[in-house]
């Protein structure tokens, strides 16, 4: 009994301690749950609803910017820069080509770069013109989408434009219409906690229906496209109509070649670079026609399977008509036919004439066959290195025909035979033989100034000595001027043995005096030196020297 | 019994002792839970107030300038104004707008850190945090296409003077 009541008393700090610790131990662990407050989600998308209520209005001011700028886009659509042909079919040449649009109903696939519609009418009014506006704000919407905004993200959201007329005729009133399918998904959030949570997401497809002024320089009321090209039926004779007063005509295709088979002629072709279609449609046009464009007259030479010229006598040349034989110019603005001829396009020369075909070989030497030719009124081969041309396809109004395969420029040169009268000694240096007049060169020192080199010149005088025959006749021959010699004789004189004519006395032996430095070939090369007093070696055996020294 | 007795006296002080500091603890445990409700009827009443900010703004922006033309609105005007540097139409309204309920609003356009209009500053007033306390404020940000789509940020703010 005794031990019971010693037990039954209480440790109260003990026990207040353990209340402590025990309160520490559930506090701990709750501590770090985060436990959302009663209406906290509620108040927090009411907020994130209320600041949502915002976006229509903001896409809204996107959209009127937009529709702003799709006016301009619009109004610069490539549509516009298109060909058309609108007229009314009231005209008295008037093929009411925009009648035919309208009455067919024809429609075709445009390129990418004019629009993104596929097919297209070749005929817009009104109701298409609109559709065009719709194109131009989906560009305009298409690029803004690129624009990186967080809130709202346009990335996903598509809308589709829809242009309509709520007015009446005379007084319409455009809106475009903008319908989202998908809309906008909007983040419900919350900041309650530690961090921002998403607790949710709600979605908006806000429409709208915007004013649209009609466009100022292409109204929808006003104006018409009549696409003028062959995918919309355009024919030659609309192309013709189109274009008055230009070089457009009808021609005949009799070979296949269309406009190439005429001289200075094209094919025209529409704004998508088709040919137009073509009918023979009235009494005056040529069988199975083409439209071309250009002077298209048959060309003057006979070309193969295109047109040829009717005038048989006028040909294409490749030079000059002066040139040839018997042959001039046609006119120097041909209107029947015209040059080059396709066969040969370097032949533009329109000429006319019996001899059309024969080149004068003294026109243009270097035209026949590679040679040089002339026409030389002596015999070819009384000119230097000159041969008989009578082989040659050209011809000579007067004279020979000659040939020279020497260089161009000087050919079948006539040795200039005027200054061989200069001299005394007939076969010595610087003399020359006037009775030999077309004979080649005499002598090494006289070249006529059409020769090519000095080595030709000296290697003719042998030949020149035993034709001319004035060195070995002991008489005065009929082969110069003064035949006679410094003695009085002909030819070479018969000296005596101090170099004298005959009969003279020997002068008195003088000593020789001693060779003078440089004059001797000691320690010299044998080139020509020009400031020694005498030459050795190679240049002492030249002839053209004939000053060796003694010791050479 | 001396012992008895003895013993009964120190039996009552550790009960009171203890009944003591549990009273005590529960009085703190209950006074933290007060000023917890009280702090979250404070954050309710203040995300109350912001709610009405934001519905404040937004029935301001969507607001038509002129009730002849329902096409163009306040945020229209806005970006009007930004564009011809002219806020004095803005202003107007905004001040006939804001004024009817009581004057401690403030309405601010910012490009960036560039505040371009201050309805405070612009009607002569001076704007100090050290004059006013923010009571609620709200933000939208819209995007200004025909500037290179540079964001505008319109502020609200609901104050009270110190």
């Amino acid at each position: 009994m005794k031990m019971f009541n010693k037990k039954s008393f209480m440790h109260w700090e003990i026990l207040l301690v353990a209340l402590f610790v025990s309160i520490g131990i559930l506090y701990l662990p709750t501590r770090s749950v985060d436990i959302p407050k009663v209406g906290e989600f509620s108040a927090d998308m009411i907020k994130s609803l209320e600041k949502g209520s915002n976006i229509p209005i903001i896409i809204q001011n996107i959209m009127k910017y937009l529709n702003k700028e799709a006016n301009i886009t619009y109004e610069n659509h490539p549509i516009f820069g298109l060909d058309s042909y609108c007229n009314n079919g009231t005209g008295l040449d008037d093929s009411g080509y925009k009648e035919r649009l309208i009455e067919e109903g024809i429609e075709f696939d445009p390129i990418n770069t004019i629009t993104k519609r596929d097919p297209i009418n070749c005929y817009a009014d009104e109701e298409e013109l609109m559709k065009y506006y719709e194109e131009a704000f989906s560009i305009e919407y298409e690029d803004f989408r690129l624009t990186e905004l967080e809130n709202p993200d346009f990335s996903s959201t598509d809308y589709i434009p829809e242009v309509v007329n709520e007015g009446t005729e005379e007084e319409p009133n455009y809106f475009i219409k903008l319908i989202t399918e998908n809309g906008f998904t909007l983040p419900i959030t919350t900041d309650a906690g530690r961090e921002e949570k998403n607790i949710g997401s709600f979605t908006i497809k806000p429409n709208f229906k915007l004013k649209v002024p009609n466009p100022v320089n292409k109204p929808f009321d006003s104006t018409e496209i009549c696409i003028f090209a062959r995918v919309c039926g355009a024919t030659c004779h609309d192309a013709l109509e189109i274009n008055p007063g230009s070089d457009f005509k009808l021609k005949e295709d009799v070979s296949g070649f269309g406009c190439d088979a005429y001289h200075l002629c094209t094919t025209p072709l529409d704004q998508f670079d088709e040919e137009f279609s073509c009918s023979k449609e009235n009494e005056g046009d040529p069988n199975n026609p083409i439209l071309c464009r250009g002077q298209c007259i048959p060309f003057c030479s006979v070309s193969s399977d295109r047109i040829e010229d009717e005038d048989a006598s006028t040909q294409c040349n490749e030079f000059s008509c002066s040139r040839y034989m018997e042959c001039s110019d046609f006119n120097p603005n041909p209107t029947t036919c015209g040059c080059p001829d396709p066969a040969n396009p370097s032949y533009t020369n329109v000429c006319t004439g019996n001899e059309c075909d024969i080149l004068r070989c003294d026109r243009d030497p270097s035209i026949v066959g590679g040679g040089n030719t002339h026409c030389r009124s002596l015999t070819c081969t009384d000119y230097y290195d000159c041969s008989d041309g009578g082989g040659l396809s050209c011809g000579c109004v007067e004279g020979n025909k000659c040939s020279d395969a020497g260089l161009p420029g000087e050919s079948c040169p006539l040795c200039w035979t005027s200054t061989w009268a200069i001299g005394s000694i007939c076969g010595e240096s610087n003399a020359f033989i006037s009775c030999n007049e077309f004979s080649k060169l005499k002598t090494r020192t006289v070249k006529p100034s059409s020769c090519d080199t000095a080595f030709d010149c000296t290697a003719c005088d042998p030949s020149c000595d035993t034709t001319c025959g004035c060195v070995t006749g002991p008489n005065c021959g009929p082969c110069g001027v003064d035949p006679r010699n410094e003695c009085g004789g002909c030819g070479i004189p018969n000296l005596n043995e101090c170099g004298l004519c005959p009969g003279e006395p020997c002068p008195e032996p003088v000593p020789t005096p001693p060779t003078p430095a440089g004059d001797s070939c000691e320690g010299r090369e044998g080139q020509f030196d020009p400031d020694a007093s005498c030459q050795c070696d190679i240049a002492c055996s030249d002839p053209l020297f004939d000053d060796c020294c003694d010791d050479a | 019994m001396f012992n008895k007795k003895g013993q009964a006296p120190n039996e009552w002080r550790g009960i009171l002792t203890f009944m003591f500091v549990v009273v005590i603890t529960g009085l703190v445990f209950f006074g933290c839970v007060v000023s917890a409700s009280t702090k979250e009827y404070e954050a309710f009443q203040l995300l109350k107030d912001e709610v009405n900010v934001i519905r404040d703004l937004n029935f301001f922006l969507e607001m038509p300038i002129d009730q002849d033309d329902q096409e163009n609105n306040v945020l229209d005007l806005i970006i009007e104004s930004y564009l011809s540097d002219d806020y004095n139409e803005l202003n107007e309204i905004a001040v006939d707008h804001f004024s009817k309920d009581n004057d401690d609003w403030k309405l601010v356009l910012q490009i960036g850190n560039t505040r371009f209009y201050n309805s405070v500053t612009y009607n002569g007033g001076v704007d100090s945090v050290r004059l006013y306390r923010i009571l609620s404020q709200t933000e939208t940000k819209i995007p200004i296409l025909e500037e290179d789509t540079e964001l505008m940020v319109i502020y609200l703010l609901r104050e009270r003077r110190r």
